[in-house]
């Protein structure tokens, strides 16, 4: 037996069936993020009940695995469609396909495929750092502090609600409002099962999440079917060397830095993720250029900003999945699903009681960034052909093997119309002009408030002086009302 | 009468708040040593009190506030959600689809089950004028017999088997 950091790393980097599943879930990642409507979280809800018989660290290094290639292979459709793959590419289509159409499409693949890299790499590195010592202190963390800290994460909801805040808190509430079902915290007694013994265990986030996110990517591509889309793909890709000059590299080395930064302070901030932190580090980039006025004509910069912070919010949204147990994003709500699939806690405690596990998952992800970007240089041709699928004969397979997943998870088929139930939620929403993420929120955080809020209730109860005593959650506090204030303010100024 | 967006939306909303805020009498509460002040029933009161309360707003934003919001004028709430139906009945026939997939799946079983909803969700999938019947019933049944293998074989998961055993 060695240390938790040796045994991390020779599970993985020594397991040649781990190296395999790595490859495999890149490669498989990199085709969902390319396919436009297929996201990483897709690909990781699909293969999560292939990982139901795998060991802890062999299932959750697929998963990320999954995740790394999810997010980079929207680049790929980006450039070469103009459509983002994923949301997490958006960004990328503004320079990324005008240097496609002006025959330097292999130079814009290159540079998204190595700043992608080189932004995984960084983001990793900072949660390597950063994830042990966040652990550490909120290892003091007690019901004051939880509570706290899940009332400042529910507060992100009024900066991923955009302009209409009142949607955006509907949606968090809904999600708090499902996550009732079932048993109350601390004295266990049922609520809103009406009978049914099924309801008792409550909504799995796994059904959920499938729900919400592919149930509704179906119902989307059904209205689709009549206006029978179709794709004009750019096939015409030749990249020599990485595609571009190392001078051009030393000259994004600023624009790489800042946005990797960006797109890892986003990726820390609960339900933003990898979407916004392209588009931030993306005006960032213009306008701190000395020639903003060529960003959307397909120049460089423009890039490496989205594809180095989109990546980059990989490490960072595993920083308080990880430490704290709060999904920075979707596709990290989904991985939570995961972890507990296979009996790992995220939380201050994992570090102690699953130090090699983690330790590993650090491993997994570095090999994994590796992985795409051999994988996405020697496959580039394939992808394009990939581009092709129909995806009127991949969805049902997809919905399918989701079923699956739920039916898997826990042995029983009534999460089959757990998962039917949030399609229509989630498609309702849609419908409505109703923000999903912030649901995803109010589901993980809701269970987290009301535990903690009790608790806290019982404590302030016994001693009110209690309170005053836990700075970390007065600062808490403190914080989340300036951040619901600055960003009401924010929100009123973009809307007059 | 005319529906905003919004208002049907918030209607919608404050009626479900309504219902869940009724439910919650059902709550037993603990009383017993060791009891939070803070009941089992205080936080579902809590959510729909807030839900209740967004939902007004947003009736009440439908109703006087016309701001970016798209409303249509003398179309009956009925006639629209006719209208909608027919020009998504895809929508309408896949929700459908995965209701019946859920509700025959313990019986038919998966294997079986699995390969007609793919096969039927690849017809809706498909624009009337591409849809061929031959290969939505290859990959069905393909698909099917391999999701089975691999998961029910292969990985151990429990899968339903229906009256046929698979």
């Amino acid at each position: 037996m060695g240390s938790p950091l040796w045994t991390g790393f020779s599970s993985v980097a020594l397991d040649p069936f781990i190296l395999l599943l790595i490859f495999a879930g890149v490669a498989v990642g990199i085709i969902f993020g390319s396919i436009p409507g297929l996201t990483a979280t897709m690909a990781v809800v699909m293969f999560l009940p292939m990982t139901y018989t795998m060991t802890p660290i062999q299932g959750i290094s697929t998963l990320v695995a999954l995740y790394i290639g999810g997010i980079s292979g929207g680049l790929i459709s980006a450039i070469l469609l103009n459509i983002p793959g994923t949301p997490s590419s958006v960004a990328t289509c503004f320079d990324g396909s005008p240097m496609a159409k002006k025959g330097e499409a292999g130079k814009a693949l290159g540079a998204g495929i190595v700043f992608s890299f080189l932004g995984t790499l960084l983001g990793v590195g900072v949660l390597v750092v950063i994830s042990p010592l966040l652990a550490r202190i909120a290892i003091q963390f007690g019901a004051y502090e939880y509570c706290a800290l899940s009332i400042f994460s529910l507060s992100m909801v009024i900066a991923l609600s955009g302009r209409d805040l009142t949607k955006g808190l509907i949606s968090a509430v809904l999600g708090a409002i499902w996550a009732t079902v079932g048993l109350a915290p601390i004295d266990s007694k049922a609520r809103y099962t009406f009978g049914f013994i099924e309801m008792t265990a409550g909504f799995k986030l796994l059904v959920f999440l499938i729900g919400i996110f592919a149930i509704t990517e179906v119902i989307k591509f059904a209205e689709e079917v009549r206006s029978d889309i179709r794709y004009d793909i750019r096939e015409d890709v030749k990249v020599k060397g990485f595609g571009f000059s190392l001078r051009e590299f030393r000259g994004q080395l600023v624009n790489m830095v800042r946005s990797a930064l960006i797109g890892i302070g986003i990726g820390i901030l609960p339900g933003i993720g990898g979407g916004v932190s392209c588009m931030l580090s993306y005006s960032a980039a213009k306008n701190s250029s000395r020639h903003p006025e060529k960003f959307g004509t397909g120049i460089l910069d423009g890039v490496v900003a989205s594809e180095t912070a989109n990546n980059a919010s990989i490490g960072g949204a595993m920083i308080p999945l990880l430490s704290l147990g709060i999904p920075g994003d979707a596709v990290t709500a989904m991985l939570l699903g995961g972890l507990m699939v296979h009996n790992v806690s995220p939380g201050p405690l994992i570090f102690v009681k699953s130090g090699a596990t983690v330790y590993g998952i650090f491993v997994a992800m570095v090999i994994a960034a590796f992985a795409m970007l051999v994988i996405e240089f020697l496959g580039l041709r394939l992808f394009t052909k990939i581009l092709r699928i129909p995806k009127n004969y991949l969805l049902p397979i997809i919905v399918v093997l989701c079923c699956v997943g739920a039916i898997g998870d826990s042995n029983r088929v009534f999460d089959v119309w757990g998962i039917l139930l949030f399609g229509l939620i989630g498609y309702g929403l849609l419908k409505a002009k109703i923000p999903l993420t912030p649901m995803i929120l109010g589901f993980i955080l809701g269970p987290m408030f009301e535990l903690n809020l009790r608790k806290m209730s019982q404590l302030f109860v016994m001693d009110p002086m209690s309170f005053a005593e836990r700075p970390i959650a007065i600062g808490f506090f403190l914080v989340t009302i300036v951040v619901v204030v600055l960003n009401i303010r924010a929100n009123r100024r973009a809307i007059d | 009468m005319s529906f905003s967006r919004d208002r049907v939306t918030g209607i919608i909303l404050s009626v479900f708040s309504l219902l869940y805020l009724f439910f919650s009498k059902d709550i037993k509460v603990f009383r017993g040593s060791g009891a939070t002040p803070l009941t089992s029933a205080f936080i579902p009161r809590f959510w729909g009190t807030c839900l209740l309360t967004l939902g007004l707003i947003l009736i009440f934003r439908g109703s006087f506030s016309s701001a970016g919001e798209e409303k249509t004028a003398g179309s009956p709430l009925f006639k629209r959600l006719k209208g909608w139906i027919a020009g998504n009945y895809e929508v309408v026939l896949t929700f459908a689809l995965i209701g019946v997939y859920s509700a025959l799946l313990p019986s038919v079983g998966f294997t079986i089950m699995s390969a007609l909803y793919i096969f039927a969700q690849i017809l809706i999938l498909t624009p009337q004028e591409r849809r061929n019947r031959l290969p939505a019933f290859a990959v069905g049944i393909f698909f099917a017999v391999v999701i089975d293998f691999i998961f029910v074989k292969l990985i151990g998961v429990l899968l339903p088997k229906g009256i046929l055993g698979f």
